[in-house]
């Protein structure tokens, strides 16, 4: 049964670890008044290192099993997704290359997302009788890759040009805070474990977005809302395909955070930087807050009957 | 005219025809009769009372040699989506990833590997996949009488399985009020092709 208890603890926990491992390199180098090149270095690796800690710990927490091969796709997502969305990460930061290469790796999770996530499953396959009135598996499945891949570019590119126009600490804040309230509404209808998958995420994210803000010069953070996109996509693609949540539920909860940081504020809001960061956090709260009533509503109507 | 040695070529040949077909004609080979079968299944709910539910879609086929039994074998395959305890909306949960999650896992298979008679029936130990999991199980399928209606040669069989679902990879925290054994209760009839 799920235990609020257990899930506090599972996104404190991936929230603390990654506090720990961004910041103490930091602070080591700090201490030991270290050359620069080298606090270089270590940045490269602190934001993938403090991520994937905290998801490890936070899964550990919520007592994940970590079986190989991954059979179902929370599996996948957590096993392959995650940690090969941070290498392709730090690949683009440890090495020089062009801009068009940067690119290309940049974009390399968005094209893997949704084949990995949807692998072996019924989206991808022929139906099973003839009885099936879905289309045959060789139609729907290009359909369903395709347009998954186009909705995550779209959402990918419109987050890089949110980016440039609004800080990119204020854009990975909003799309991290809506990883909890994705997970809740995929838990609301009915997919406890792939729900809980959120705050493992959302806690190392937050942490890490948190954490930058204590290191000013930190040039990685440009790719944390992209980062942070990715991991809410997956998520809401689990919750929609294999959980019960709706295509426009799964829509506009990965609208909220875009949606938060696309309307443009008064001048006097974007002049100071928390200002602007309470509008934007005020506006997404008041998206999300209607989103998750209408699905506590649908769970008092449909799964409460059911617990009780 | 047929000579006599004429005769008794075409009476070897058919012989030797006839030794061949054997055994073929030995086992009777089925297919499992939708109409007249079902499978369902029953859970403890906080180990006081008991949830009824069964499978709607079920396939399989089945041969049974009487002369040896080992030559027999059983498969049967359920379509996971199926399920059905009367109640739309634990349907649903049950098709989630925290029960059969029948979107990755779309189908229950059965598959025997060793056949053995018994009095009353055969004891069958096979292969049993759920939930991407593959177990090997031991189980009497009591039955096998066989009548002939309209036509058409019919068998029976039923069987009673006792199952632990995190013994198939069930996520152990959705466990929970629904108790981790389930009941899965047999009882098919086969047509012949």
């Amino acid at each position: 049964m799920p235990d609020g208890f257990v899930f506090a603890q599972a996104f404190f926990a991936s929230m603390g670890v990654s506090v720990l491992v961004l910041l103490t390199p930091f602070a080591l180098l700090r201490l030991t008044r270290s050359t620069p090149s080298l606090h270089n270095h270590s940045t490269v690796f602190s934001v993938p290192g403090s991520i994937a800690a905290g998801v490890i710990v936070g899964c550990h927490v919520l007592q994940f099993p970590w079986t190989w091969p991954p059979a179902n796709a929370i599996e996948r997502f957590l096993q392959l997704f995650v940690p090969g969305t941070l290498i392709v990460h730090l690949a683009v930061s440890l090495w020089s290359h062009t801009a068009g290469t940067i690119r290309l790796l940049r974009l390399l999770p968005s094209l893997a997302c949704p084949l990995l996530i949807l692998y072996g499953s019924v989206h991808l396959r022929a139906p099973l009788s003839v009885a099936d009135h879905s289309l045959p598996g060789t139609v729907a499945a290009p359909l369903i890759i395709g347009s998954c891949t186009i909705t995550l570019l779209a959402a990918v590119f419109t987050t890089q040009s949110l980016t440039r126009r609004t800080s990119p600490l204020i854009t990975g804040l909003l799309i991290t805070l809506t990883l909890p309230a994705a997970g809740i509404s995929i838990m609301l209808a009915g997919y406890i474990k792939g729900g809980s998958a959120a705050l493992p995420l959302a806690g190392s994210l937050l942490a890490t977005v948190l954490g930058l803000r204590f290191l000013p010069h930190e040039p990685r953070r440009h790719a944390l809302p992209d980062l942070a996109l990715l991991l809410l996509f997956g998520l809401l693609m689990i919750g929609h395909f294999f959980g019960r949540i709706s295509l426009l539920q799964a829509a506009s909860l990965l609208g909220s955070p875009l949606l938060a940081a696309a309307i443009p504020l008064p001048q006097k809001f974007r002049s100071r930087h928390t200002g602007e960061l309470r509008l934007r956090l005020l506006i997404l709260a008041v998206l999300i807050a209607a989103q998750l009533a209408l699905a506590a509503w649908e769970f008092s109507v449909r799964m409460k009957p059911l617990l009780a | 005219m047929i000579t006599v040695h004429q005769s008794c070529r075409i009476f070897s040949g058919l012989l030797a025809l006839l030794c061949a077909a054997l055994p073929a004609m030995a086992a009777e080979e089925y297919v499992y009769d939708a109409v007249h079968s079902s499978v369902s299944f029953k859970a403890r709910h906080l180990d006081i009372s008991w949830i009824h539910g069964r499978f709607n879609e079920v396939d399989g086929k089945f041969s049974i040699d009487r002369e040896d039994a080992s030559k027999s074998s059983f498969q049967l395959t359920i379509k996971a989506d199926s399920v059905d305890t009367a109640n739309p909306a634990r349907d649903e949960h049950l098709r989630q990833p925290d029960y059969f999650d029948t979107k990755q896992f779309p189908t229950i298979e059965f598959q025997s590997t060793k056949v053995k008679a018994i009095e009353g029936g055969f004891e069958v130990t096979g292969n049993f996949t759920m939930h991407g999991t593959t177990k090997e199980i031991t189980f009497k399928l009591m039955g096998g009488k066989q009548i002939e209606s309209r036509g058409v040669r019919r068998v029976g069989f039923s069987t009673e399985l006792r199952l632990k679902r995190s013994d198939f990879g069930f996520d152990k925290n959705a466990i929970g009020p629904i108790g981790d054994e389930a009941i899965v209760i047999i009882d098919c009839e086969g047509m012949s092709k």
